[in-house]
């Protein structure tokens, strides 16, 4: 776990340093392209990255689901709907309500999951399907959506769809900060609750975990976290799957190491995938959706395949 | 000795059927009680009521040392009573040691480490079973079986006074099934109470001193294992084909000639 942890410290700030200098004149830019581009949009990547890891972090314990992310609770679909309908109305809207838009149909999706799963105890199957039927039904009217758009609209849907980390200021940190508090303290404290997940409901509750109650909790906190970050720099899933899944393979299973460590590599990730995305084509920038999935789902198949552990 | 006494107890998955009803019986600490039955005939739904899992709608009293279990919290129930289900999942990227340490949540705050007292407890349980050798392994890397004696590990380092155990025999090979029932009876000498399904009466040896037997979800006959298995054809019937027991010798192993051969 200390070399993974030092890994990761080295990296994260190694990005640190290469994102502050990514850019037309390296580190000689002006003071405040530094301050008021580059900082924030490190900041951004950083608090974004951790939100997306650790919600995928929860939900694969809570969900017994190792291929769980924040979009099996709908998420990226219902935030798709409600920006979707916001960019084809062209209503102007102050920038906060614009990225709250994302969170709250985030939010509303993966609630409409959580009824659609049945009442009484809702076990994961209950839930992934609902999950899965919220996704598709999103999927759907977003197409409608899209089919609807004139083209210049259309452009700004799918573009927002691959995700945007580019900045002016602090606002879209500010905005994601308050969802990052309120989803990541209650799964840094709950770590020993995930860890019983794992071991199924029945073992979970005769060790006195009350799942019921816990598993709403801990949904609720890994929604509040992805709805945060997709609101903030649209739907990027990728981290929440592979995060974890890596953290896993290098440090093991048991959430109080997980968790914290896969917060880190969440940022990590995103700190390097956004440097990666505006160095190949620069002075154009890729989308970082784009650049994640292609980046990380070959690194992905590489760990599933050959399965290293530390 | 702690004492668990059940009344009319009853379970079921809905609030107007049951799966299994009308057990009454009276357990002391110290004995091995097998619960056995055909398939279906409610062994495991019993546990489950007895644990009251979310889903699960139980009627009558089950109390342990004169308190009614379903009114204590679910924190203190778990200090003083494990349970191990029929094929639990396997927890991805967690060694033996982990798992085993796992046993020890309810003895600790949600988000604390394990401190060296439960590293003990977790190692003691790990070398009760046999696993010793399996402590540094991944979980998702060993056997069935292995897991098995794992997840028994883990049920013993929670330190509780009742164990319930769901087929705790199933996927062991002859010499763990036969070093299992022998670590249950010595559990109970030390006061625990197990109480545990089993379809192999056979596998069991002599370990256990009570007999449930459970056919159609009721309680048919609870007592000691002669008094249940040599009364009349009782096991015949409820079993649906003709079934011969014995013992090897006065005080030895029970052994089972199912379909009537011997």
């Amino acid at each position: 776990m200390n070399r993974t942890l030092i890994i990761l410290i080295v990296l994260a700030a190694a990005g640190v340093a290469l994102s502050l200098a990514t850019g037309p004149m390296g580190w000689n830019a002006p003071h405040r392209v530094i301050m008021y581009l580059r900082l924030p949009r490190i900041l951004l990547a950083i608090t974004a990255g951790a939100s997306l890891a650790v919600s995928g972090c929860v939900l694969q314990s809570v969900l017994r689901n190792p291929l769980a992310t924040p979009y099996t609770l709908g998420i990226s679909a219902g935030a798709g709907v409600t920006a979707g309908f916001i960019i084809l109305s062209g209503i102007s809207l102050p920038i906060f309500l614009v990225y709250l838009s994302g969170t709250a149909g985030a939010l509303l999706a993966s609630t409409l999951t959580w009824f659609l799963a049945g009442r009484g105890q809702r076990d994961p199957s209950g839930l992934i399907l609902a999950g899965v039927t919220v996704n598709l039904l999103g999927a759907s009217v977003l197409l409608l959506i899209e089919y609807m758009s004139p083209a210049s609209r259309l452009v700004e849907i799918i573009r927002w769809m691959m995700g945007d980390l580019a900045v002016a200021g602090y606002r879209r940190v500010l905005f994601l900060l308050p969802f990052l508090v309120a989803g990541m303290v209650p799964a840094l404290l709950k770590t020993g609750t995930l860890n019983q997940f794992l071991t199924g409901t029945e073992i979970a509750e005769s060790r006195g975990v009350n799942t019921v109650r816990e598993r709403f909790l801990l949904l609720v906190a890994a929604a509040i976290l992805a709805g945060g970050a997709v609101g903030a720099v649209g739907p990027i899933g990728f981290v929440g799957l592979i995060v974890p899944h890596t953290m896993r393979r290098l440090v093991g299973g048991d959430y109080r190491k997980l968790l914290p460590l896969s917060a880190l590599g969440g940022a990590v990730l995103m700190l390097w995938a956004d440097i990666f995305s505006r160095v190949v084509i620069s002075p154009a920038e890729l989308p970082i959706g784009v650049i994640l999935s292609l980046l990380g789902g070959p690194f992905f198949l590489y760990l599933l395949i050959k399965k290293p552990r530390l | 000795m702690p004492e668990l006494i059940f009344q009319n107890f009853s379970a079921g998955y809905s609030a107007d059927t049951t799966a299994v009803s009308g057990v009454s019986m009276k357990i002391a600490g110290g004995s091995v009680t097998a619960v056995i039955g055909p398939n279906g005939s409610g062994k495991s739904t019993l546990l489950k009521g007895i644990m009251s899992f979310p889903g699960v709608y139980s009627s009558g009293s089950v109390t342990l040392d004169s308190l009614d279990i379903h009114s204590m919290n679910r924190n203190e129930r778990a200090v003083r009573i494990a349970y191990l289900p029929q094929s639990p999942p396997v927890p991805a990227g967690l060694t033996a040691i982990e798992t085993v340490l796992l046993g020890r949540f309810p003895h600790r705050s949600a988000w604390s480490g394990d401190s060296s007292g439960d590293v003990k407890i977790a190692l003691d349980a790990l070398e009760m079973v046999g696993a010793t050798h399996l402590a540094d392994k991944f979980t998702d890397e060993i056997s069935g079986g292995e897991n098995r004696l794992v997840n028994l590990a883990a049920v013993l380092s929670q330190r509780t006074e009742v164990i319930l155990l769901d087929e705790p025999g199933s996927s062991l090979d002859y010499g763990h099934a036969a070093q299992l029932w022998e670590l249950l009876s010595k559990l109970a000498e030390q006061g625990i109470i197990i109480l545990a399904t089993t379809h192999r009466i056979e596998m069991s040896g002599n370990a256990f001193d009570k007999v449930l037997l459970l056919s159609e979800g009721r309680s048919l006959a609870f007592g000691e294992p002669e008094n249940v298995f040599l009364s009349g054809d009782l096991l015949s019937s409820v079993y649906k084909t003709p079934m011969k027991v014995r013992r090897s010798s006065p005080e030895g192993s029970w052994i089972v000639f199912p379909g009537g051969a011997e």
